[in-house]
């Protein structure tokens, strides 16, 4: 299980703001399910980007790195998060 | 039997001239012509088993892959026209499609046979067994009461927005498609040598061209994997290491992929030729393409589903950023007129509605009563399909698109009636009444805000659970971006009508939206 350093929080409220009837899990497949779709996804990494002071840049907006709420925090610990 | 249909030879003989060439790429790798008509084969041999033949419809229904192009082919083939279903679209909204439409039989990748074994237990299904490389099985279920099309040589039915909350069935032929594959084949100077990205997907007419075009001649269609499609450096990537060369979309997907740089768009370096349509391009869109490739050539194509492309204009280079994009010049086989409310000619350089005749033009709806209202005559006796967009020419002769008279709205390309999206809400628990407006957005077209009066016996959480109760009765597309409950009336017209204009005012001002009896459901 991940622990929770604040910035899952900031992911998790993120993605509830983008998607607000998201009622998953940190494992739920966001983009196969269609729960982000294409502007979700660029509202999702503006917040990020705003809220945890760190540059996401156009070659980052891959599937890996946003497929899952987990998979967001594994991308952004990446860039020192 | 009749003779083998326009878009089914075209695959026939792409398969017997370049069997070897690459028909399909797709998430999991590449399917030659000979592969894919192997396939196309046996689902069509499977299909006319079951009883599948001339003049019936068979719907489609699945997430799109190399098996999905397959499944369509194979319907062709068999004689039939295929009805694509929206794969993300709600139960009570493809049901609606296949009651107007009375298909033969339901056609579906294995995800979306689970679905509909889940809530339609009664429907029964057979396997189809898709020769590899396609990994994928199809599954097949004859339905109930199935009726023959009253239009001969049917090739597609690709399901519209209606305002009374019903979505009309557009019929096009193999003789309508091929009139546009002609002209596109032209226009676009495709060969085989092409590569076309489908991202469009198969219930919209964007994708006529990726698939059909590409087999006129010879060229593959990379289907964009649902997978990556939402993020742009996957998008981008796809497009790059497929070798696109044609790039059929939506001004919204290009604006969505330069908002932040031309970086990515700039890797596709293949990329000759991009066709936008479905909504207004934006010049500044345009100019940061041409920024990441300078070569590109750029067309501006205009057509509702009903008329397919009917008016073409390439975008030059240097297009002044303040000036909108004409919308062109009619195809060869299409004939225009801009009217008046009596249907007369307007002078010319004057708005007036475009009327639309020609061979791209639909045969006509799946419901006749739907033709009434789209087919008009003008006074010379002559019958078009009425746009309901208003234009005029400009000074170089080209048309060009001033607006709509009604409240059907393009989000993101796609074409959605208010009227619809109002009809869907009100049938929610605990709604008693609900105004749908547009917001202008510089990135999507437009935003969707609607606005809700709870019914009087209304539970207080009726309200709390209407986010989620609309995300499942709406396609994603026709989701509002935003809900408000008004407990008190909304802003009227003398008339008594909602006042569209104002509320639209008071969505966009969120500040109005923090008064008393004013609550934010979404």
């Amino acid at each position: 299980m991940t622990v929770d350093d604040g910035v899952l929080t900031v992911i998790r409220e993120a993605v509830h703001k983008a998607a607000p009837a998201f009622d998953g899990d940190d494992e739920t497949q966001l983009i196969t399910q269609q729960v982000l779709d294409s502007l979700a996804v660029l509202k999702v990494a503006s917040r990020l980007e705003n809220q945890l002071g760190v540059p996401i840049r156009d070659a980052e907006l891959l599937p890996r790195n946003f497929a899952s709420i987990s998979a967001m925090r594994a991308f952004l610990a990446t860039k020192g998060c | 039997m009749k003779g083998e249909s326009a878009l089914a030879s075209d695959l026939r003989r792409a398969a017997e001239q370049h069997g070897d060439r690459v028909a399909v790429i797709h998430e999991g790798g590449v399917l030659t012509y000979e592969r894919l008509t192997a396939a196309v084969e046996k689902i069509s041999v499977e299909l006319a088993a079951y009883g599948v033949t001339d003049g019936d419809c068979v719907a489609w229904h699945g997430h799109k892959s190399a098996a999905a192009v397959a499944a369509v082919h194979g319907i062709l083939r068999a004689g039939a026209g295929y009805v694509p279903l929206d794969a993300s679209a709600p139960r009570d909204r493809n049901d609606a499609i296949i009651n107007g439409q009375k298909p033969r039989a339901l056609l579906a990748d294995g995800p979306t046979r689970e679905v509909w074994e889940r809530t339609d237990p009664d429907l029964r299904w057979s396997p189809i067994t898709v020769p590899r490389p396609i990994t994928e099985d199809l599954w097949f279920a004859p339905l109930p009461d199935p009726r023959s099309s009253h239009i001969v040589d049917i090739a597609y039915v690709l399901h519209t927005s209606g305002s009374t909350g019903r979505p009309k069935g557009v019929v096009h032929t193999h003789a309508s498609a091929r009139a546009f594959l002609d002209w596109a084949v032209s226009e676009l100077e495709l060969t085989g040598d092409d590569v076309l990205v489908n991202s469009a997907p198969l219930h919209f007419d964007l994708s006529i061209l990726d698939l059909f075009g590409a087999c006129r001649v010879g060229a593959a269609v990379a289907v964009l994997p649902p997978s990556v499609a939402p993020l742009p450096a996957g998008y981008a990537e796809f497009c790059r290491d497929a070798g696109a060369t044609v790039w059929y979309t939506v001004p919204s997907t290009l604006a969505w992929l330069t908002r932040r740089g031309t970086e990515l768009v700039a890797g596709i370096r293949s990329l000759r030729v991009v066709a936008l349509a479905g909504e207004v391009v934006r010049p500044p869109d345009v100019a940061a393409l041409r920024a990441a490739i300078p070569a590109i050539r750029v067309w501006n194509l205009y057509g509702p589903t009903e008329t397919n492309v009917c008016t073409y204009h390439e975008v030059r280079s240097g297009h002044p950023l303040d000036e909108p994009v004409p919308i062109g010049r009619a195809l060869p086989e299409v004939e225009l007129s801009i009217v008046d409310e009596r249907r007369r000619p307007v002078p010319e350089g004057e708005v007036g509605e475009l009327l639309v005749r020609g061979d791209t033009v639909m045969a006509g709806y799946i419901d006749e009563r739907d033709d009434r209202d789209a087919f008009v005559a003008t006074p010379d006796g002559r019958i078009w399909y009425a746009t309901g967009d208003n234009v005029r020419i400009d000074a170089h002769g080209d048309l060009v698109f001033i607006g709509r008279n009604d409240q059907q709205i393009k989000s993101r390309g796609h074409r959605i009636e208010l009227g619809e999206v109002e009809e869907v809400i009100t049938g929610l628990p605990g709604v008693g009444a609900c105004v749908a407006v547009a917001a202008p957005d510089p990135l999507f077209g437009n935003t969707i805000t609607v606005f809700v009066q709870p019914a009087p016996s209304a539970q207080a959480e009726a309200l709390t659970l209407l986010a989620q109760a609309v995300r499942t009765a709406l396609p994603p597309y026709m989701v509002p971006q935003r809900i408000i409950s008004l407990t008190d009336t909304w802003p009227t017209l003398s008339n008594g009508k909602a006042d569209r204009r104002r509320l639209s005012e008071l969505a966009l001002s969120s500040n109005a939206l923090r008064g008393e009896g004013v609550s934010v459901v979404w």
